[in-house]
This record gives C-alpha cells, structure tokens and sequence, in this order.
C-alpha cells in the first residue's frame, strides 16, 4: 500500500516535528520509510553487526571464516553466506569460525569485530552445515571463552556515558535451564580495579533474584545497578529460544527512571535508576566485547547464538517500535 | 579448557615466551610462508596475565592443530630449553610425521595443567563476584 500526497510519493511523515517512520490504520501498516533497514533510524547505527544486511548504505562482506581444515579465510557477503558458497568453501564435516564480523554501520571499519585467538573464534559453520537459528544463520558462541573485540580502543557511549541504544538478536543458550550466567556484552574491566563499566547479561542461575532474566549491569567504581525484570514467573525468557533484547543507557538523565531501560520481545521496558557519576575514564582501555562482558574473559562467555547486534550511539528510544518490529520481521 | 603457566627463559620474559610459543603453535598451522595477509588470525590460545605478573596460556587439550606441509618447528622448538635433545628430536619427528594432532600429544612431559578453581586457589587469578 503506497502513502501519497497528490501525485507523489511520501517519504517522511511527521507528528509535530517529530519524523514518523511508520503509519498504522488498526494493525496495517499503511506507511514506511522507503530505503532504510533497521540499523539506519536517527543518524545510523555505529555498530551493526549481522550475516544480513542491516544498513541500506552497506553492500559489503558481512563476515570473514576461517575453515578447521587447513585455517584458510575468506569473506562472505549474505548471499554467499546462505547460497552454500561458505558452506562450499567450510568443506563437507568440517567447521567454520568467524574472524571478523564486519560492520555495517556508520563506524566503519575502525569497529569491526575480530578474534585473533584461534580457540576463541565463535563458529558459523558445525560439521558442514550452516548454524541456524529460527532459520538465521547465526554466530554461535560456546560459553568458554570464544568472543569478538570490536575496534582497537571502545570509547563507544554504551561502554562510558551519554546516550546509547542496543539491539541484539540473541539465543543465550541451546537448553532451557542451564543453572548459568552468560556475559552477552561490555567492557567490564578487571576486578582489581573494580567494576567501571555497562555490560549486557543472562541470568539462568535459579538461586539468583534475576533468574531467567536478561540483565544490564552499570558499574561505577564499585557501585553496581543491575536493571532485570524481577520477580517474573520461571522462563518467561527461556534461554533456548531466539528473542529480541533492547536496552537504552542514558546515565546522565536528569530522570533517575530513564537512566536505564531493558526489555525483550514486547514486554514492557524495566527502567532503573543509575549512578550518575562518569565511570573512570580507564573504560576506554577495554575492547568492546560481542559475546562476553569483556576482552579478557575466559569462562562464562555467551552460550549460544548471536544473530544481530545494533548499537546506536544515540538514543533512538522514539523509534523503539520500528525497530523491534523491524527485527521481529527479520529474525523472530 | 585449563592453564599452563609460563615461565622465563634466557632471552624471553613470561609474557614474551608465552606471545612467541602461541604464535610458534599457530605456525604449525599456518607457517609465515603460506599466511594470506588478510588473515586475521594469529595465534592458537588465549593469554592471561597472572596476578603474579607472569603470563599463562588458557588452553584447549583437545584443540586439534592441523599440520602444514611448509612448516618448520624450529623457532617453536628453541622455545623449549628444557627438553634434552631426544626430547626435541621426538617433537619434531612427531609433528613433521602427523597430519593432525591433539595439542596434548605434544605438552611436555612434567608441564603442570591447572584448571580454573585450582588458579583461583593458587591466588594467580581474581575470581569474578557477581551478584
């Protein structure tokens, strides 16, 4: 269905001042923002990491395998990716493991995902076959170590201060009740010099006030907010299953409310009060995480599957409906 | 997945010997003479620093290294001063003779493995309290 002003075409629709990216009547959707994808709401997501794409303004490689036969590499683009050319090129009953996840937003290059460390390189392929997930082809992670670095240095928001948005399309584990905490991401520094940092979270430990709960941590030399739906009935979010987890990080709103908000699916938003405070400026020392809390980790890591990963350096929380929906579409 | 703690040697620190022998491993994969320069992978293991300021490789017994026909053991080799000649003779027939290996064929004989709890007990790791 096309939404037009006399003869032509409607791109933008406003309330107020506010631009619209989506126009119900009852549950149809009867406009849309022509030309964009789920990383490009507000001014682009920094970060965007998929084996879709995800931005309009990429057409790139999305992923570079190392295959276990001989550990050669090459990069794949999304056709190549579902179309048995990485399949081909993985080998029959071989494996294949991600190197680098490229990123498709407005960062760059500068924050692509890469893993050095052989033994820490999350898989794509299993005995040769694609993962899937939902049908998705997905990054999986094996709970003990494997995890990808963006970028040289982080100086990301979502890892210091001022506004972000994150959106991941994750599967924490491949059971429902593993009795086990899963790092998803961040760049929570070294407990010697305390916790200073924001990661992301699932709890599947039952003795835990936050079981079955996606979780986001704010750490501010020493004083920890942790923002998770509790008390909820057991599995809610199981942990075998692909959701959608969305959660804005604003600590410096004048709010306490607004300084942090979690959700997955379509439940309602968690909102939590945070330590105001900037964290030390040493955050910026670590690597931003995808598939653990941060660079250094080697136990507890994410436990299965990772599918999307959007950051927005931003807050995009107006267009939250969008984007969810948009995801929803694409993965769920 | 355990710890081998690595120690000095003439010429290397901890953390020098440990960088040089991760990478030597990896070699044995992917020699310098066949690398693409694309490649983004570099070594075989994870390395972590101790609270005693050493270094220790988080490594995968099970880890299975494919062998490349150009590789050459040498420099890996030298990493080892420990190890009588024959000792160093039978590594390197071993590997130069195999396919592929479990990288626990080739721990030496005498090398302490430690696992997680044991590191946290050793008082060489911080355990992470969450809560």
């Amino acid at each position: 269905m096309s939404f037009k002003i006399g003869n032509k075409q409607a791109n933008r629709s406003y309330l107020g001042s506010n631009s619209i990216n989506k126009v119900y009547l009852g549950n149809t959707v009867v406009f849309s923002v022509t030309g964009q994808l789920v990383a490009d709401y507000g001014t682009g997501a920094l970060i965007a990491f998929g084996l879709k794409y995800l931005s309009v303004y990429y057409a790139g490689d999305v992923v570079r395998v190392r295959r276990s036969s001989d550990s050669s590499e090459s990069d794949f683009n999304p056709t190549e990716v579902t179309d048995g050319t990485l399949t081909t090129f993985v080998g029959a009953g071989n494996s294949g493991f991600v190197t680098k996840w490229y990123n498709q937003g407005t960062g760059g290059g500068t924050y692509d995902a890469t893993q050095t460390t052989s033994s820490q390189q999350p898989q794509i392929v299993d005995s040769g076959s694609l993962i899937l997930r939902n049908g998705n082809a997905s990054v999986k992670y094996n709970g003990s170590g494997q995890k990808l670095l963006v970028g040289t240095t982080s100086n990301i928001k979502f890892t210091h201060y001022q506004k972000s948005s994150l959106f991941v399309v994750q599967q924490p584990s491949q059971s429902a009740n593993p009795e086990t905490l899963y790092w998803m991401t961040g760049t929570h520094t070294s407990v010697s010099s305390g916790r200073r940092s924001y990661y992301v979270r699932y709890d599947d430990r039952s003795v835990s006030s936050f079981n079955n709960d996606m979780v986001h941590v704010i750490g501010n030399n020493g004083v920890v907010v942790l923002n998770g739906t509790k008390p909820k009935p057991q599995n809610i979010w199981p942990s075998n299953s692909l959701s959608v987890a969305r959660v804005y990080s604003d600590p410096a709103n004048s709010t306490a409310s607004q300084r942090s908000k979690i959700t997955v699916n379509n439940a309602a938003f968690l909102m939590q009060n945070t330590d105001r405070r900037n964290p030390s400026s040493s955050n910026a020392a670590g690597r931003l995480a995808v598939g653990a809390s941060e660079q250094n980790q080697t136990t507890q890591t994410w436990g299965d599957c990772i599918s999307a990963y959007i950051l927005y350096d931003e807050d995009v929380y107006s267009d939250d409906a969008d984007i969810y929906d948009d995801l929803e579409t694409m993965y769920i | 997945m355990k710890y081998i703690i690595i120690k000095p040697i003439d010429g290397y620190d901890s953390k020098q010997r440990c960088e040089a022998m991760n990478k030597e491993l990896w070699h044995i994969s992917v020699p310098l003479a066949v690398k693409n320069q694309e490649d983004i992978t570099s070594e075989l293991f994870g390395e972590i620093e101790l609270t005693s300021g050493e270094y220790s490789l988080h490594i995968d017994e099970d880890y299975e290294i494919v062998v490349n026909d150009s590789l050459n053991v040498d420099a890996l080799v030298a990493l080892f001063p420990e190890l009588t000649e024959s000792e160093k003779n039978g590594l390197v027939s071993y590997i130069e003779n195999s396919e592929s290996f479990l990288f626990k064929n080739i721990i030496p004989q005498g090398t302490n493995l430690y696992t997680y709890e044991e590191m946290l007990d050793l008082e060489l790791l911080e355990e992470i309290e969450e809560i």
